[in-house]
């Protein structure tokens, strides 16, 4: 009981990070990998268009770190003050 | 294949792992077992032990039909304990080792110019929505696929059994999805890793009679992340690495990057009496020990059992990711 009252609250992010990795991976399946930026069909716009969705992708992924990131600050605010609050 | 592979890497592991402690302790290559009262002397670089029964198995699996995935994994894996080897007798700079470490990748490039039709790179298969390709930007991050579960898996040598028992776990979890995946090759590299890694948890379990040093974590690591890109299972390697990742990424992002031990100037945790506690200065690194423990103070063993549980999770996960790639949306 004591193990899972310990990993509990970090056991939770780790499966809400999973999932939002996930969504990430369906979301730029399914979102960025077809978009079509521009009409043309010449190498540069190709290029271009690459590099659009890359941008597009890193920055999502980005964002998935500084969640988890953001997670584990509030996870170490809130158990911060519990501590507090207990003694 | 896959009984054979696993048997024969326990059963070498298990009965050299004696004579390597033997040995390293008539060398002096002995680390003090910080958490415990007595700070006992430990022989260190056990893993060579590991390191033998992978290369063993190998060769017996490589002689009996040669398969270039093989060849490239236990490649992959002799580089990164070559690496491993090196900072333990010498003591690398962090910043020169995980540079090493990157070099590992170079094996599994080469062996998949030479065998195009049998190691496919830059096809990687997620969950939920299949196989897609990527070229450039796959060839840039494939150095990093080996180097950062190399490292992650070294970082978390900390506590006794927690890396050897971790990657136990995570390598019956990759062994399960290969088999799910289709995947028979990567099934039969997972059976040498469990094989190897739960031969070693015997003697690195709490209270620790063996120490894997850098030569087996590198090694574990880097074997982890070879079987993940060679069997195009990427997704599956980061989940069942999580805790790890979780581990070095917050504990690096915390103290800002890849620092000597000499320049991080507090410890994670703090032992008192039997206890272990969370160094709650805000300089301190936050580790997975560190961020289990703001939960209250623990003995050594009540946190290997917590690593042990969230390794758990990872591999359920590592599974359920498995079973996703077989579904498409």
């Amino acid at each position: 009981m004591k193990t899972l009252k310990r990993i509990w609250d970090l056991a939770l992010i780790m499966v809400a990070v999973w999932v939002m990795m996930i969504a990430l991976i369906v979301t730029i399946d399914k979102m960025v990998v077809p978009l079509r930026i521009s009409a043309g069909e010449g190498t540069t716009q190709t290029i271009i268009e690459a590099l659009i969705k890359l941008m597009i992708s890193a920055f999502m992924a980005m964002s998935w770190l500084l969640i988890w990131v953001r997670m584990i600050q509030k996870y170490i605010e809130r158990v911060g003050r519990n501590l507090r609050g207990g003694s | 294949m896959i009984p054979m592979a696993l048997i024969t890497s326990f059963t070498i592991t298990l009965m050299v792992t004696p004579l390597v402690m033997k040995l390293m302790r008539k060398l002096g290559i002995v680390g003090i077992d910080v958490h415990k009262l007595s700070r006992p002397e430990i022989p260190e670089m056990c893993g060579l032990s590991m390191l033998i029964g992978l290369v063993t198995s190998s060769i017996i699996l490589l002689s009996i039909q040669f398969n270039p995935k093989i060849l490239a994994f236990t490649l992959t894996s002799v580089l990164a304990a070559i690496i491993g080897i090196i900072d333990d007798l010498f003591t690398l700079k962090a910043k020169v080792k995980t540079a090493l470490t990157i070099l590992c990748f170079t094996p599994i490039a080469i062996m998949s110019m030479i065998y195009p039709n049998h190691i496919i790179l830059g096809r990687p298969r997620a969950p939920l929505v299949g196989g897609f390709r990527l070229t450039i930007v796959y060839w840039m991050l494939l150095p990093f696929a080996i180097a950062v579960p190399a490292n992650a898996v070294n970082m978390m040598d900390t506590y006794n059994g927690v890396m050897s028992g971790g990657c136990a776990m995570i390598s019956a979890s990759l062994l399960a999805s290969s088999i799910i995946l289709g995947q028979w090759d990567e099934a039969t590299m997972s059976a040498i890793v469990l094989g190897i890694s739960s031969a070693f948890y015997y003697y690195n379990k709490y209270p620790a009679k063996a120490f894997a040093g850098d030569t087996g974590s590198l090694m574990l690591g880097a074997a982890i992340g070879s079987i993940a890109v060679l069997g195009r299972m990427e997704m599956v390697g980061i989940t069942v690495l999580m805790p790890f990742i979780m581990n070095a990424f917050h504990s690096l992002r915390s103290i800002g990057g890849l620092l000597e031990r000499g320049e991080i100037s507090e410890r994670p945790v703090k032992v008192v009496g039997e206890y272990i506690e969370a160094n709650l200065n805000p300089k301190a690194p936050k580790t997975l020990a560190n961020l289990m423990l703001r939960k209250g103070k623990a003995t050594e063993l009540e946190l290997i059992k917590s690593y042990h549980a969230l390794c758990a999770v990872s591999s359920i996960m590592g599974i359920i990711t498995a079973l996703l790639m077989l579904v498409r949306i």
